[in-house]
């Protein structure tokens, strides 16, 4: 009748289990807890970056509708194309945060057809010595045009020539803004000594396309670009008046304007409006989808009609060793300066179509009114001309934050302010 | 009776429970420390870095060829011959960037317009090589290389044959049928090797489409 013996052994036993499992869990977790990590911000990703393409398909769905009704043009995000779900009629779906941004490209000038006089207009405008405005603008042009040498001894072929790594100019439109670091004397007004872009080099960037396009888009041009192409601090704050008249507007007139005329009537005569245009032809269109702590941005740069181009790259000189040839020697193309104007042939050509290097997107010409391409298959509305996804390399490194006295200040107010340039001397 | 039975009194089940759930943490604790000391020591330490490396190569050169493709007027990347230096013709992956970036190391300003030729040569991995289209002197300059990877042993290519339905890894790139022009892989494997340490990765190679979906 004595109670049965206990032995300690079950308690052994457990904690013989527990260890064992322990083990495993600890080498299970320093294997893969970096690969689990990962395989699950992939499969977040590509879950998102499907939406993130639903979601810009429907962005541009609206767009082209919006389009057609009105009259195939794009003027503004509030011709209603801002909240394309809000128009649509439906829902994101469950759980989806979506956020579209719209940037108009054709809110800025063509760098490419952009005159010598021109250059020299925009850089003034935006703070530069009208001096200064000059020689850079002389360099660029240089830069660009197939035969104007320029003035300046640092952008002459001989100057590229002798520098460590002997190179010519591009004779061809600017393609990427980095390009600038390679021109004479605007590598000095736009970058620093430590290389960081100045603030004028800033808002240039901030006024110039490196697309090709007729005009420009009076309804989202910046204040800076107004101001470069002739109008004065009084016209450009009539136009802004008007386009913040919400409610006060006669009904039916929206706040944009819907052909230039209306510009020219509310600021007055006078004012050159042949860089500017009442419509988008070029827009960004970036698309932001957010579940949780996932998240994925996209952007594509949506050409709404068919007349845009960009630069195509220089010749290979490898498969057209002529080019190289015809640069290699120590005589340069002869100068044709000594005036402030470019010879023909040059970016200053009227018609972006003709300026040398230019290049017709893939569906240039092949495109209907409505910008629809003829096809067998789905009819895209428009074309993409660049694709980013957030996903790429990561952007470059911050400079220190340690103050460098030498630094230029940041952009304020006061600085980065644009002028008007009709105190321009010519 | 059961005043004559002597009184074991053991442990509650919260005792237990308590003492199991420290002993647990503890243990847990314990291997981590341990693991983490053997990674130190070289155990695992290799391997992990190993593996890290080949995954930021890899996304390097998968963001090189993205950069080349979707880009506005991007030619994209093909196979094509490039002289190798010792007077004969190789194919090579090449591609074209209007801005070379932080692939490029430039000794004073960055040029624009830079071809890219990526290769793997023994004994020093995987290879880009560049050069602007606006230097001079070409014939004279040798071009500019960054190696990308000490550890690529070889590129295989990998390819889809439509007739058989089947795919097909190679380790030279192929022709197309009845011409000299190289074919266009699907995909490529970089395969990564470290002593006893090996991986493989895959590249799709990106095709520009026209209309909204574009990649």
């Amino acid at each position: 009748m004595s109670a049965p013996k206990r032995r300690g052994s079950v308690i052994i036993v457990v904690l013989v289990l527990i260890t064992l499992a322990s083990l495993l869990l600890g080498r299970f977790m320093e294997d893969n807890s970096l690969e689990l990590s990962m395989a699950t911000r992939e499969a977040d990703r590509r879950r998102l970056r499907a939406d993130a393409q639903s979601e810009l398909e429907l962005a541009l769905a609206v767009i082209a509708e919006i389009r057609s009704i009105d009259l195939n043009k794009i003027h503004a995000p509030s011709q209603g194309y801002d909240d394309p779900h809000a128009y649509a009629g439906f829902p994101a779906r469950d759980g989806l945060e979506v956020k579209f941004e719209y940037e108009d490209e054709t809110a800025k000038l063509p760098l490419s057809v952009l005159s010598k006089n021109d250059l020299i207009q925009l850089l003034y405008s935006l703070g530069m010595e009208q001096r200064d405005a000059e020689r850079c603008s002389d360099a660029v042009v240089a830069w660009e045009s197939k035969s104007y040498d320029s003035i300046e001894e640092e952008a002459t072929e001989a100057a590229y020539q002798r520098s460590t790594l002997s190179f010519r100019p591009a004779r061809r439109p600017i393609r990427t803004f980095e390009e600038f670091r390679s021109i004479g004397v605007a590598k000095e007004l736009f970058f620093d000594e430590a290389g960081r872009p100045t603030p004028i080099f800033q808002a240039f960037k901030g006024c110039v396309s490196l697309y090709t396009f007729p005009q420009s888009n009076i309804n989202t041009a910046s204040d800076a670009v107004l101001l470069s192409q002739g109008l004065d601090e009084r016209q450009v704050g009539l136009i802004r008046d008007r386009q913040a008249e919400i409610g006060k507007r006669i009904v039916g007139t929206p706040s944009y304007f819907r052909v230039t005329s209306e510009v020219r009537q509310l600021v007055g005569g006078g004012v050159n409006m042949a860089k500017f245009d009442d419509e988008v032809i070029l827009m960004w269109v970036r698309v932001t989808v957010k579940e949780g702590l996932s998240k994925c941005r996209v952007s594509a740069l949506v050409a709404i009609r068919e007349d845009v181009a960009y630069p195509s790259a220089a010749a290979n000189p490898d498969t057209d060793p002529s080019i190289a040839q015809k640069r290699t020697g120590t005589t340069t193309t002869p100068r044709t300066t000594g005036t402030s104007t470019a010879v023909s042939g040059s970016t200053t050509t009227p018609s972006p179509y003709l300026t040398p290097g230019i290049e017709a997107p893939a569906t240039f010409g092949k495109s209907t009114m409505s910008g629809r391409v003829a096809s067998k298959t789905i009819a895209y509305p428009f074309q993409i001309l660049a694709w980013e996804e957030d996903n790429g390399a990561p952007p470059a490194p911050k400079p220190p934050d340690d103050a460098d006295p030498a630094a230029p200040a940041p952009p304020s107010s006061s600085t980065s302010a644009p002028r008007a340039t009709k105190t321009l001397t010519k | 009776m059961n005043l004559l039975r002597p009184i074991r009194r053991g442990f509650t089940l919260l005792e237990m429970l308590v003492s199991l759930a420290i002993l647990g943490v503890l243990m847990v604790t314990l291997n981590t420390f341990l693991f983490s000391m053997s990674e130190l020591w070289g155990g695992g330490r290799d391997q992990r870095l190993f593996d890290q490396h080949a995954r930021a190569a890899t996304a390097l050169v998968r963001n090189a060829f993205e950069l080349a493709t979707f880009g506005p007027s991007a030619s994209g990347v093909a196979l094509k011959d490039v002289d190798d230096g010792a007077g004969t013709t190789k194919p090579r992956l090449s591609f074209l960037l209007a801005d070379a970036g932080r692939l490029a190391d430039w000794p004073e300003a960055p040029l624009p317009d830079v071809d890219f030729n990526v290769f793997v040569e023994e004994g020093r991995g995987l290879v880009f090589q560049w050069q602007s289209r606006l230097e001079l002197e070409r014939d004279k300059t040798d071009k500019h290389e960054t190696v990308i990877s000490p550890f690529v042993a070889a590129i295989h290519y990998e390819y889809y044959d439509a007739d058989l339905k089947e795919w097909k890894v190679e380790d030279e790139p192929v022709n197309e049928t009845g011409s000299t022009a190289w074919k266009k892989p699907v995909r490529i494997h970089l395969m990564f090797e470290r002593g006893t340490l090996k991986s493989e990765k895959v590249i799709n190679l990106p095709i520009k489409r026209s209309g909204a979906s574009t990649p």
